[in-house]
C-alpha cells in the first residue's frame, strides 16, 4: 500500500535530447515504487520523455547549455510532473494538440505535435505558462485507484 | 546508431539493434532511410524485438517514411501494391505506444520475423 504523501524528487538537466532517457528512467522508478500498473507506468514514462523533448526542442532549441528542472511529486493520489524551463518558449495556443483519431488513414496522420498530442492522451490535466523568462509545463494524473497493480496491463 | 538491414527477395529487413528509438537518434536515423529510398527498395520488415521504447520523434519518422513508401507506390504502381513498411516483434511499450497514438490501425504488425518475412516475401512474388 502506498502511502498518502510520497515523494518529490527535482532533477536538473541540460537541454540534451539524450537526457530524456535518465529522465523516463526516473520516472519509471518513481511510479514503479508507487506500484502503478505496468501500463500506468509506461504512460507516464512517455509523457515525461514527450514534455521534455517538447522542451529541449521547441523552447531552448537543442542547446546543451540550457538548464530544464523535472519536478515529480505525489500526493493525495494526484501525480504531480512539471518541465520548467528558461528558453524562447513554446507558442501553446498555437500549438493546441490534435485529439488523436480512433480510425486514421495513414494519408491524414499529422506528426507534428504528436508529442503534445500524447501527453492529453494520458495526462488528467496539462497546464503550460511562460512568466518572468520561465516557462512551465505542469501535468497531473489522478490515482483514483484503477491505475494500480492489481489491475493488470492492457493486453496488447 | 546500431541498425542492421539485409534483403531477402525485393524486401529491406531492418533490424535495430538499440533499446530505444527517440528523437537523439532521429537525424541519424532518417539518413539510413534516404539511402534505402535512395537505392531503390519500397518493401520494409521493421523488426523492433531488440527495442524497448519509441518516442513520438521517432514514431513521427517511421509513420512519415510510411507515407512516402505507399505514396510512391499508387505514383510507380498505379495503385497495386508492390511495396510496404511492416512493424514485427513489438514488445510491451512499443505495442501500447502504437495503440495510444492509434498507429496500431495503420500499420500491419507481425508478431515475430518469422511470420513477416514469411509473408510480406510471399506477396511480393
Amino acid at each position: 500500500m502506498i502511502a498518502e504523501n510520497g515523494p518529490r524528487i527535482l532533477i536538473n538537466f541540460a537541454g540534451r535530447r539524450k537526457e530524456t532517457r535518465l529522465l523516463g528512467r526516473v520516472m519509471t522508478v518513481l511510479t514503479e515504487h508507487l506500484g502503478l500498473s505496468k501500463q500506468i507506468c509506461f504512460e507516464l514514462e512517455l509523457a515525461v520523455v514527450e514534455a521534455a523533448n517538447n522542451a529541449i526542442i521547441h523552447s531552448c532549441g537543442d542547446d546543451p547549455a540550457k538548464q530544464l528542472e523535472l519536478e515529480l511529486s505525489h500526493q493525495s493520489r494526484q501525480l504531480t510532473i512539471i518541465i520548467r524551463d528558461h528558453g524562447a518558449g513554446m507558442d501553446y495556443l498555437a500549438r493546441q494538440p490534435k485529439p488523436i483519431q480512433d480510425n486514421p488513414t495513414v494519408e491524414d496522420v499529422s506528426v507534428s505535435g504528436l508529442g503534445l498530442s500524447i501527453i492529453h492522451q494520458i495526462m488528467d490535466e496539462v497546464h503550460y505558462s511562460s512568466k518572468n523568462g520561465t516557462n512551465t509545463m505542469t501535468m497531473i494524473k489522478w490515482l483514483t485507484g484503477r491505475e494500480y497493480d492489481s489491475t493488470p496491463a492492457e493486453k496488447t | 546508431m546500431q541498425v542492421k538491414s539485409k534483403k531477402e527477395n525485393n524486401v529491406l529487413i531492418v533490424t535495430f539493434q538499440e533499446q530505444r528509438l527517440d528523437s537523439a537518434l532521429a537525424m541519424e536515423f532518417q539518413a539510413f532511410i534516404r539511402d534505402w529510398l535512395d537505392e531503390g527498395n519500397m518493401s520494409f520488415i521493421l523488426d523492433l524485438s531488440e527495442v524497448d521504447f519509441i518516442d513520438s520523434t521517432f514514431l513521427g519518422i517511421i509513420i512519415q517514411w510510411l507515407k512516402e513508401v505507399r505514396t510512391e507506390r499508387s505514383q510507380k504502381s498505379e495503385g497495386k501494391k508492390k511495396g510496404d513498411l511492416v512493424l514485427c516483434g513489438l514488445g510491451f511499450k512499443v505495442a501500447s505506444l502504437l495503440k495510444l497514438t492509434r498507429m496500431d490501425r495503420v500499420f500491419t504488425i507481425y508478431s515475430d520475423l518469422t511470420l513477416a518475412v514469411q509473408t510480406v516475401t510471399t506477396n511480393q512474388v
